[in-house]
């Protein structure tokens, strides 16, 4: 052999690497969003089912485990699973800028579908909305004309979308999710290299399907509140 | 100027000559580079929709040289479309508006009368502008050295069917080989990504027997120097193939990336190897 091959022996000092960490992280929040909107869906059941839904929340595993101990778990999982996806997407973003500094003066696209193009602003947006999202449900800041009551997630629910402008907010945020989890869903199948020409465009079809479906779900409860079809 | 019909034209296929075209070209200019560089306007009459936008460039040139101005520099070798060599933005498309086309393989009779066009060159921090529309592309050169080859001894050429090659294995080695390594991928990549021209390099000689020994060094060899270079990173956009003149597919990336995973793997309970 007169020229030998560097191998570098770990994986997340490549870019693919950390892609591989950017896809699992959100293949992770991806799993506890469409669980976060099954368990919201109960809402539409009535106020009993509802509530004994969100206690459960917090007694998960209970006796094993102490209360609010499952709780926790998930949510530290969940912490950790944005901060690895922030952080890489801000730490590729910022390479993928440098490998650019001086731009085109006439930009165009032959095929790039909106979605693949707003993963950076989409995910900003979203970050920004989950934020707005914790201060009204979680730590109850945010209670534009009703009390917010911890004891009380259904009528938190219901005084939540008594304004039309929350409503808009949530619609736009989670246009933004559908639109993010559009790419995102594919895109874990072709970092992972799973992906090839074969499943291809099942995979698409997964990926337009998991978002309609997150989209639909979580919307239908601040529109069924401003219908007064929960109430 | 007088028409010829092409006698094997098929109805409906490619318009044929109309005659000539005006059109306003807005170049990139650049003397060398540390020169900033800017946009220069070009009128360009007659301009036959026959030539090819090289030979546009050409009679443009020509014309630059007669009034004492300077011509515009850019790349070309073999000017049908399989050496690689030219390449440039044309309205912010690789190789300009046709699929599957190189530059000097796209006709002026894709471009309207008084169209105004921009051309540009690549535009990626590992592709140094060396003047107006040339860029330097060793860095790609870089990359194959990493490991975008087979260790063979050298001597007489071996028996060609000692190995045989299964059929599809051949076809996805073929289709990667297409790759010219022209850097379309980059320029028209959002992001400077080089992940299809590596992984090009990847399947055509990972599909292969003879590119088995060394498979696992080479992507890591490979995605190495790619990032170490300056490369972006793919958000699987898709920009790159579908600019790709070889129209290198996608799964090409997905290949690569399950190569990686799985050399890391093996790496770690083999280590040494």
């Amino acid at each position: 052999m007169t020229t030998t091959m560097t191998a570098r022996p770990s994986l997340y000092t490549t870019t693919i690497g950390r892609k591989v960490l950017m896809a699992g992280s959100g293949a992770f929040i991806l799993l506890w969003v469409t669980a976060h909107m099954l368990g919201n869906l109960k809402v539409w059941l009535n106020r009993p089912e509802f509530d004994s839904y969100a206690h459960f929340l917090r007694r998960m595993l209970s006796p094993p485990f102490p209360n609010t101990w499952v709780l926790w778990i998930i949510r530290i999982l969940l912490i950790a699973a944005f901060a690895v996806h922030v952080y890489f997407a801000i730490t590729l973003g910022l390479r993928s800028r440098a490998a650019r500094v001086s731009r085109y003066e006439y930009t165009d696209h032959v095929q790039a579908d909106p979605a693949a193009l707003t993963m950076r602003w989409g995910g900003l947006t979203l970050a920004a909305f989950i934020i707005f999202h914790l201060m009204m449900f979680t730590w109850g800041w945010i209670h534009p004309g009703y009390s917010f009551d911890k004891a009380d997630p259904y009528h938190n629910v219901v005084g939540a979308f008594g304004e039309w402008w929350m409503v808009v907010i949530y619609a736009v945020a989670l246009f933004a999710l559908a639109m993010h989890v559009y790419h995102g869903f594919w895109s874990v199948f072709q970092t992972l290299g799973l992906n090839n020409r074969r499943w291809d465009r099942v995979i698409r079809v997964w990926a337009t399907g998991a978002s309609v479906f997150i989209f639909l779900g979580f919307i239908s409860i601040p529109i069924g509140v401003a219908a007064g079809a929960i109430s | 100027m007088t028409v010829i019909e092409n006698p094997l034209a098929k109805p409906g296929s490619e318009p044929q000559s109309e005659g000539t075209i005006h059109i306003t070209l807005k170049v990139w200019r650049q003397g060398s580079g540390r020169d900033a560089g800017r946009i220069e306007t070009i009128d360009a009459p007659d301009i036959a929709t026959d030539m090819s936008f090289l030979e546009m460039l050409d009679v443009v040139n020509e014309r630059l040289i007669k009034t004492g101005g300077d011509p515009i520099a850019f790349d070309h070798d073999c000017r049908e479309g399989i050496c690689g060599s030219c390449g440039m933005m044309i309205n912010g498309r690789a190789h300009g508006p046709e699929q599957a086309t190189t530059t000097c393989q796209l006709h002026m009779r894709h471009f309207k009368d008084g169209e105004t066009v921009f051309v540009e060159p690549w535009r990626a921090e590992p592709f140094p502008v060396i003047r107006d529309l040339i860029v330097d592309r060793s860095a790609f050169d870089k990359i194959i050295q990493a490991g975008g080859y087979i260790t063979a001894p050298t001597g007489t050429a071996p028996e060609a069917n000692n190995l045989p090659v299964p059929k599809p294995d051949a076809d996805q080695a073929f289709e990667a080989a297409n790759c010219i390594g022209c850097g379309a991928c980059v320029a028209a990549c959002p992001n400077a990504s080089a992940m299809l021209f590596t992984s090009a390099k990847i399947t055509h000689l990972g599909s292969l027997p003879q590119g088995q020994a060394e498979r696992d060094a080479r992507v890591m060899s490979m995605v190495a120097k790619q990032d170490e270079l300056g490369f972006g990173t793919c958000t699987n956009i898709g920009e790159c193939s579908a600019s790709c003149p070889k129209e290198i597919p996608m799964e090409s990336i997905a290949r690569m990336n399950r190569d990686l995973l799985r050399a890391t793997r093996r790496r770690r309970r083999r280590p040494g190897q």
